[in-house]
């Protein structure tokens, strides 16, 4: 693949394959291992993360990736959904949505709405927790779901998940313990994630043989496949044991690639592996296997160094100069870049042509300074916020507060950041990053809220007020209703009494309706005329006639006596329920007034409440975020101050193979000068200009002898060290 | 009252979201977000598209001068398919027929989507057709260009090609 | 004894209509809970029970006590982020510490500690964060007057859904076209929450207009119904996309939940 004619160049995200190149480069020296807890760049802990975990905050991958992660677990299986809240929340859980799953899931806990999910929304909230890097929250909900009441399967899901939280933290004895005793019979959709983390913990403590008896169980699958190769190959790398590491690494390195993540094992396998040939000076196959890494891959710079060195140990060196050329075009902030442009030289000399190699050594010394120079400038600039802003931009109307953190984008190319690449690529800095992220982000989200409460407050205020604009008419209302009813409930035993008198004395007119009354008192009237009159016998014609009329009205009132008894009986039982409403309004109306009165005090004091956990909180993060801040700058410069000293050592070698061709014209010419024709030790430079003598031979192989040039590291005494040089970081 | 009070807070609400349809979105900021019908299987939402870049021109197959705006995208589109570009011509046809027609007719390969209601054209306030908006991989509005003269093809490939390169 | 027969004849409507009166005056403050929903009383006329009460005195009018509405408000008024410089909170600011004798001489945490720190600061602001969901919905939605209405979908090979149009007594509330991402999530279970709003207590009448791909690719358009009661409790109501495998049709149904 180091040939030209197969570039493949990825052109969809030159920033991120960047990232992808150096994380792959930082552990291309054999072993994908990273630290507990470490990066998620690293591909030991990104397949980790993807196959162990069931999301992974913040991980923005390529997608082809995160396809081959195949995040599975039994969360993630289709079950019965019987809290409305418990789907609401998986709506944003499985939308990768994870800040707003777990606050939906603590917001439902707080109002009791998961009666029937509580434990599956418990593990869900815990696997969220350990993703989210809160590995004490998510143990103590594990725990707690393992001494409460719960389902086998929840159990071992529990079981799980605390072993993977004492995985990340490094516990891995603790992890794998868990693993084999706790849980019996993983479940169908975790039995993979559970070989696998099996694996993984016997790998990272060198128990190979026993990971190796698990490989049979974990599922065909490709991509884990391809994963947990890679790692059985640097875990036996690791223990020395090359001959299995051989296996894995080429079983990896033949792979058909299908994803970016692939690719960068296949590489990184084609890589390792090479070097193992080198070391064993077997170059014909080191060359095979080096030139299936990508040329423009993550690691084609530290395989065209290599693939040149199997050119120069062919039987036509100078045929090293074909990958070396390419490689010193490359950026120089490279360290393989900058070895190529003292290995070119080097050929040129060995080839002969000394004022070729003359001329590169001097121009190679120059840029050695140039970017020596361009590493003080940056040591200045990463002191400055703008550094900071930079590489963690944080820009307000595309943060969204409830979205995930932002991946970290390689800064453009400026002085600081091309040295700093390796760095970017390390876990140390991508878990600073992230963390650095997240507390930007803890800050935004408490911003969002402190915006909103003037709002809050606004509504409080706005219904405080129409409650004192309409308070007092409530209150006037209350009080009127309160006389009324005071005033309606005499009426009404006044009307009862009256009534009762009625009924006892019989009486008529009592019980008479408007008409009745009329009529009595308009016969009243008449009898009251003719008593006045006199003269009954005169008369005897109307007092008959009023008699009559009397005894008809009589009669008339007795006939609807009873009806209207009743019905006043039912009147005075209506008007008693109505009252006795009306009082139960009265009181309710006064307790709701009461009630509302002090919502909005509860409001208010909630709100003040959270006023000052924000204020407080603001002040820590603000404090974090500064402690965060200079341990990412004390890292960078320690990080440039390292390629400082890489670019003196290789500033004094091109000075001295400079002086060292000086030295040879000089002699040269005095032995044309004295006719001599003695042949001169020819000096090589093995490793990055580390000057050994090397007597030549035909092929301009190599030799070694210990009479050459100051150099700090001793000289290699095989090229197998020569190379591991070449591959340590 | 209560009736009042809950009109008034929608009105509130309908308000706060109104600026972004009041005025053009600014340039930078998040491309309002909308879903459409498309011609595809699924209905497409432009805040899931994160990743993409994504062109959208708002077209209609009655417009005169679209015709030119169409084939340059059609054209980018394919130049850029695998440069992680999207190429989305939203039409402003009443019947989304009438435009899968056209589309058909004229070999048009990006992807149609119907803005039935031209809601989402009203909330990017732009007062001309053909109008191209380019939206980069975070989401941000990069470009709002209306109408689309020669030459524009040109700018429009150099700007992807920034963009791409980001 | 005439103002008594007066009484019995006149008074004994008008004391019940009065009574009736003062209960309707009352009702609309009794919903404790809907602080959103405070009743204007003043289209109500109080003449008819000033009259009955014909020595009815004029009642005092007791305020309510002043309340310092506003202070909470300029307390947490946006002003005073003015006074912080955000950038230098998330940067950094030159000088201070960015200085070479700082960066070289402040003594960094170690990681641990750090870290330590994250959790700790992760699980205040996640605290904080759902103390907030939980006031700004119960500002915004009390439970007396809130209503949610959510949508479930069963993966179906005979249906695709497209669209839910909400209405609520005849009023659109929701217009939901379906991306694929969101159909996928319903389908493992998800329940999407597709609206929340406010509805005062009585009777309502809820319709859900699905749109989707139906069985043999043709466009598929249903309505499904419900009346239903707003109590005082908050509302849920969830739409309910089945499958009737004996028939290969998508089934609609529209549940209440306690």
């Amino acid at each position: 693949m180091l040939k030209p004619a197969a570039i493949s160049l990825n052109h969809r995200r030159p920033g991120r394959l960047r990232a992808l190149a150096l994380a792959v480069t930082l552990a291309a020296s054999g072993s994908a291992f990273a630290d507990e807890g470490g990066g998620f760049w690293s591909p030991f802990n990104r397949a980790l993360d993807a196959v162990t975990s069931v999301f992974s905050f913040g991980d923005d991958a390529p997608s082809e990736s995160a396809e081959a992660a195949l995040p599975v677990g039994p969360i993630d299986q289709p079950h019965p959904v019987e809290d409305l809240a418990y789907g609401d929340l998986l709506f944003d859980y499985y939308q990768d949505r994870y800040f707003a799953a777990i606050t939906k899931i603590l917001v439902a806990q707080e109002r009791g709405l998961l009666k029937r999910h509580s434990e599956h929304a418990q593990i869900v909230l815990g696997a969220l927790y350990v993703s989210y890097g809160m590995l004490d929250k998510g143990e103590a909900i594990f725990r707690e779901l393992l001494t409460a009441n719960t389902s086998p399967k929840g159990a071992d899901e529990a079981w799980y998940q605390l072993a993977r939280i004492y995985y990340k933290r490094g516990n891995t004895a603790h992890a794998l313990e868990l693993l084999g005793s706790q849980i019996q019979a993983p479940a169908e959709e975790r039995a993979t994630e559970h070989v696998l983390l099996q694996v993984l913990c016997h790998i990272r403590l060198g128990q190979t043989d026993q990971a190796k008896t698990l490989l049979p169980y974990l599922k065909q699958d490709e991509a884990l496949s391809v994963f947990v190769r890679f790692n059985m190959g640097s875990a036996f790398a690791q223990l020395g044991e090359v001959e299995q590491a051989e296996g894995y690494f080429r079983d990896v390195s033949e792979r058909d690639a299908k994803s970016e993540y692939d690719w960068m094992l296949k590489d990184q396998a084609s890589v390792a592996l090479g070097v193992h040939y080198l070391q064993q000076e077997q170059w014909e196959q080191a060359r095979e296997i080096l030139e299936r890494v990508r040329l423009y891959g993550p690691l084609a710079n530290r395989g065209l160094l290599a693939l040149g060195w199997t050119y120069y140990n062919s039987p036509d060196p100078a045929s090293a100069l074909n990958p070396w050329l390419e490689l010193a075009e490359r950026d120089v902030t490279d360290p393989a870049v900058q070895e190529a442009m003292l290995n070119v030289p080097y050929v040129y000399e060995q080839q002969g042509g000394l004022r070729d190699a003359l001329k590169r050594y001097r121009e190679a010394y120059a840029e050695y300074g140039r970017q020596k120079e361009i590493l003080e400038q940056a040591k200045q600039d990463i002191r400055k916020p703008e550094w900071i802003r930079q590489i963690s931009p944080v820009q307000e109307h595309t943060q969204t507060v409830m979205g995930a953190i932002p991946a970290f984008e390689f800064p453009k190319d400026d002085n600081a950041s091309r040295y700093l690449y390796v760095y970017f690529a390390s876990n140390e800095f991508q878990q600073l990053y992230r963390d650095y992220r997240e507390l930007q982000r803890l800050y935004m989200v408490l911003i969002h809220w402190r915006r909103q409460l003037p709002s809050f407050n606004q509504m409080i205020a706005t219904n405080v007020e129409r409650l004192d604009t309409l308070g007092p008419r409530s209150e006037q209302a209350i009080e009127k209703s309160k006389k009324f009813y005071a005033y309606a409930r005499v009426k009404l035993e006044e009307f009862n009494t009256r009534l009762d008198q009625i009924i006892a004395n019989d009486d008529l007119a009592g019980t008479a309706n408007v008409q009745q009354l009329a009529q009595k008192e308009r016969l009243e009237a008449a009898e009251a005329t003719l008593k006045a009159l006199g003269d009954p016998e005169m008369y005897e014609e109307e007092w008959t006639k009023l008699r009559l009329l009397k005894g008809l009205l009589i009669w008339d009132m007795n006939a609807t006596a009873l009806d209207r008894r009743w019905d006043m009986t039912k009147d005075s039982i209506a008007i008693d329920n109505l009252l006795i409403d009306l009082e139960d309004a009265i009181r309710r109306v006064q307790a709701a007034r009461d009630v509302r009165l002090d919502r909005f005090y509860g409001f208010e004091t909630r709100i003040l409440d959270v006023d000052q956990r924000i204020t407080g909180l603001q002040t820590d993060i603000a404090a974090a975020l500064q402690a965060n801040r200079q341990h990412l700058q004390q890292v960078a410069l320690t990080v440039i101050e390292q390629h400082q000293l890489q670019l003196d050592r290789m500033r004094a070698k091109a000075l001295l193979s400079i002086a060292r061709l000086q030295d040879r014209g000089y002699v040269q010419d005095r032995e044309r000068q004295t006719a001599s024709t003695v042949r001169q030790p020819v000096t090589v430079d093995l490793e990055s200009g580390d000057a050994q003598t090397v007597p030549a031979t035909e092929h301009g192989g190599i030799r070694t002898t210990a009479d050459m040039p100051v150099e700090e590291k001793p000289a290699a005494k095989s090229l197998s060290e020569v190379i591991k040089r070449i591959f340590e970081d | 009252m209560k009736r009042t009070l809950t009109l008034t807070l929608m009105i509130t609400t309908l308000l706060a979201a109104l600026p972004a349809s009041a005025k053009k979105p600014p340039i930078g900021d998040v491309a309002p977000d909308f879903t459409l019908r498309s011609d595809g299987k699924y209905n497409l939402r432009l805040s899931e598209q994160k990743g993409y870049i994504v062109v959208i021109g708002f077209w209609a197959s009655w417009c005169r001068s679209c015709p030119v705006q169409l084939k340059a995208l059609d054209g980018l589109g394919e130049k850029y398919r695998d440069k992680g570009v999207k190429v989305w011509g939203v039409t402003l046809d009443q019947e989304f027929d009438a435009a899968r027609h056209y589309v058909e007719k004229h070999d048009l390969r990006f992807t149609t989507l119907h803005d039935s209601s031209v809601q989402v054209s009203e909330r990017y306030n732009f007062d001309d057709l053909p109008t191209t908006l380019v939206v980069d991989r975070d989401g941000k509005l990069r470009l709002m260009s209306e109408g689309f003269n020669p030459g524009d093809e040109a700018k429009l490939d150099q700007f992807l090609q920034t963009l791409v390169n980001e | 004894m005439k103002p008594v027969i007066r009484w019995f004849n006149d008074s004994l409507p008008r004391l019940a209509l009065g009574a009736a009166l003062l209960l309707t005056l009352a009702a609309p403050v009794q919903a404790e809970d809907d602080i959103l929903g405070l009743e204007d009383t003043s289209d109500l006329e109080y003449i008819e029970i000033d009259e009955i009460m014909a020595e009815d005195e004029n009642a005092p009018r007791p305020a309510i006590p002043e309340k310092e509405k506003a202070q909470a408000a300029a307390e947490a008024s946006p002003e005073e982020e003015e006074f912080v410089d955000l950038d230098a909170i998330l940067y950094g600011a030159e000088g201070a510490e960015s200085g070479t004798a700082d960066a070289a001489t402040a003594a960094p945490k170690d990681r641990k500690t750090m870290q330590q720190d994250m959790q700790s600061l992760k699980e205040k602001v996640l605290q904080v964060n759902r103390d907030l969901f939980v006031l700004e919905e119960d500002l915004l939605y009390p439970s007396s007057t809130q209503v949610n209405v959510f949508v479930s979908f069963d993966a179906l090979p005979y249906f695709q859904l497209d669209g839910v149009t909400l209405k609520i007594n005849d009023r659109p509330i929701s217009n939901h076209l379906y991306t694929e991402r969101e159909l996928k999530a319903m389908n493992r279970g998800a329940v999407q929450r597709l609206f929340t709003g406010n509805l005062p207590t009585g009777e309502h009448e809820l319709v859900a207009i699905v749109t989707g791909i139906g069985p043999e690719g043709r466009d598929y358009k249903r309505a499904v119904s419900i009346e239903f009661e707003k109590t005082s409790g908050t509302k849920y109501i969830e739409l309910k996309i089945e499958g009737d495998n004996l028939r290969q049709q998508p089934t609609f149904r529209l549940k209440q939940w306690e």
